[in-house]
């Protein structure tokens, strides 16, 4: 029997006037579940994550944490959430101390694990005001305060922004370990090689809707092959692959055993031909860098 | 209300709450100096030349009028120490450091917030929106109260560098509670229209326009009797302390009938709390500017 979800959406719609910025998104994020959200700016991330956390009405639809509805139920949704803006901005006449337990006593719950710790793992003066901070070290703080609110659900929104590369990698390792303590995350980020790192599950949203929606492990089985043809196939497609043509040049995304695919091209007369892992970065280029047909068989 | 919160506003707020607080007191004590000379050198000597009809008519005919009406002097003596001394509760001094201290307040609870992004952080916590209002208003609770009661502590400690004859300070602290009254009306129409905004500035600009819009209509009433009507639309016109403070007249006329000005304030103030919680409950939150 599945886990029931932490995280659960069902058509979730939000119109801005006659501007739909998230169509009929349909998600579900199991406990212990790290959850990927790709896209670019305006894909609707940030609105799906607000309304999750009861900032925004969706205008259809509903989304559900642990049960709770995002909306109607959003202080209890907040208490197992821990959420890191993507436009961070604190209150830079408080320390980064007094952020903390400022944040903590709004939680209503005195901070959990080891300060100290974390700011040295972070390499971070936690008594400075964060007026003085970088946006780097500031974005510290804040991951800080999510990492010690021990929430069942954290919402990372682009969190390696302005970070430096020693620090991703800290963050990373940080997201490894919220995710073998139990937590779930729900990370959205532009940076592809981040994601294929830590995340079990993307989803890839255009222009508000979920177009994608697969596992890291499939991911990594799933190939990209090249071909020439010399003329134009005629043979139906084996199943589960994936076919993008641009007249003889095709390129074929192939979930599973390759062989079906190998016999097929063997019954077509072929140029060139390369195979290789798909990755991530191919699949979110399919939709977000070229208007290519896309056909499946 | 949540006391993590309130105790945050407060800290932000000790600076500027002492300089206001400050700057009240600092007026209210000079106006008894004020008083003092007028009522003790300056009016004595000039009665000793002229009645105090033809002074009146001199000083308030005319474009005096409008001196007058500034000073809401329409029934104040000003041979008299109490009723001088009692100009100094509605002198547009201590009024505009109301009015910015109301409206700072207002515009940065909730607009001010949104557009600095740190709205989101606030709820993205398990807090909710009613009580951000609930807590404000609680600080506006204390701060209001204690800037108002600073006017009173100016006049106190004036009283006792310029000791002035036959002065009972008791009345005056109606004037304060017309004060409390008048900077929670003006502060409920910010928070309202706040609650719809998401740009600080743009808050302020609405709110100063429709409050010195009414003001200009107040003073306007006062020097055209055509225009004498429409007063009661304008906040300014129930703020008329002298009146509670030297008569403990409480009530104005409106339309025919006489209407509890302190009611009238606090009604406003407690329709603009309510508007801008059941609002800001209501509406989406959208990311910072």
């Amino acid at each position: 029997m599945p886990p029931t979800p932490l995280v659960h959406a069902t058509g979730l719609t939000k119109d801005y006037g006659h501007f739909r910025a998230l169509d009929h998104l349909d998600l579900t994020i199991p406990p212990g579940e790290v959850f990927g959200l790709l896209g670019p700016n305006g894909s609707g991330k940030s609105t799906a994550i607000r309304i999750m956390l009861g900032m925004l009405r969706p205008s259809a639809g509903t989304a559900q944490i642990q049960g709770h509805d995002c909306w109607n139920d959003s202080v209890a949704v907040r208490k197992l959430v821990s959420y890191l803006p993507g436009e961070l901005r604190l209150y830079d006449n408080l320390t980064g101390i007094q952020l903390l337990n400022f944040l903590a006593g709004l939680r209503g719950q005195p901070i959990a694990g080891d300060v100290e710790k974390l700011s040295k793992r972070f390499n971070i003066d936690i008594a400075r005001p964060l007026s003085q901070l970088s946006s780097g070290m500031k974005r510290k703080i804040a991951l800080m305060a999510v990492i010690l609110a021990r929430t069942p659900l954290a919402i990372l929104d682009e969190p390696t922004n302005t970070l430096d590369p020693t620090m991703r990698d800290e963050l990373l390792d940080q997201i490894r370990e919220a995710r073998d303590r139990g937590q779930t995350i729900l990370f959205s980020s532009h940076v592809l090689h981040e994601v294929e790192a830590v995340c079990h599950r993307v989803g890839i949203l255009r222009l508000g809707k979920l177009v994608h929606l697969q596992s890291l492990d499939d991911i990594r089985a799933r190939r990209r092959v090249k071909v020439q043809f010399q003329k134009e196939p005629t043979a139906p497609l084996p199943p589960r692959v994936i076919a993008e043509r641009n007249q003889l040049n095709w390129l074929l995304y192939i979930d599973g055993e390759l062989q079906p695919t190998l016999e097929w091209l063997a019954n077509n007369q072929v140029n060139e031909l390369s195979i290789e892992p798909e990755g991530l970065s191919r699949i979110y280029q399919r939709y977000h860098a070229n208007d290519t047909e896309v056909v499946s068989s | 209300m949540s006391l993590t919160l309130f105790l945050k506003i407060l800290r932000d707020l000790r600076w500027p709450l002492l300089g206001a607080a400050f700057l009240l007191t600092l007026f209210e004590g000079f106006w008894v100096k004020i008083t003092d000379r007028f009522t003790n050198e300056v009016i004595p000597a000039i009665l000793k030349k002229i009645p105090y009809n033809d002074l009146f008519q001199i000083l308030f005919e005319g474009s005096g009028k409008l001196f007058q009406a500034i000073l809401g002097g329409e029934s104040v003596n000003l041979s008299k120490t109490s009723d001088l001394l009692s100009v100094g509760y509605v002198h547009p001094l201590p009024q505009t450091i109301l009015m910015i201290w109301a409206l700072g307040r207002g515009a940065s609870a909730i607009s001010g917030e949104i557009e600095r992004g740190t709205m989101e952080l606030l709820v993205s916590q398990p807090i909710p929106r009613w009580k951000i209002i609930t807590t404000n208003f609680m600080v506006d609770l204390v701060t209001i109260p204690t800037l108002a009661f600073c006017m009173l502590l100016g006049t106190y400690l004036g009283t006792i560098l310029v000791p002035l004859p036959n002065i009972d300070l008791v009345p005056y602290l109606r004037g304060v509670l017309l004060a409390i009254a008048f900077a929670f009306a003006m502060s409920g129409i910010t928070y309202a229209i706040s609650s719809m905004g998401r740009s600080r500035w743009r808050v302020l600009a609405w709110t100063f326009g429709i409050i010195l819009a009414m003001s200009i209509l107040n003073l306007l009433g006062q020097l055209w009797d055509t225009l004498g009507p429409w007063r009661p639309i304008a906040i300014h016109y129930y703020f008329q302390p002298q009146y509670a403070i030297l008569k403990n007249q409480w009530t104005l006329p409106v339309a025919g009938l006489q209407v509890n000005a302190l009611a009238v304030m606090l009604g406003v103030a407690g329709l603009g709390y309510a508007f801008a919680l059941w609002r800001f409950s209501q509406r989406d939150l959208p990311a910072p500017l």
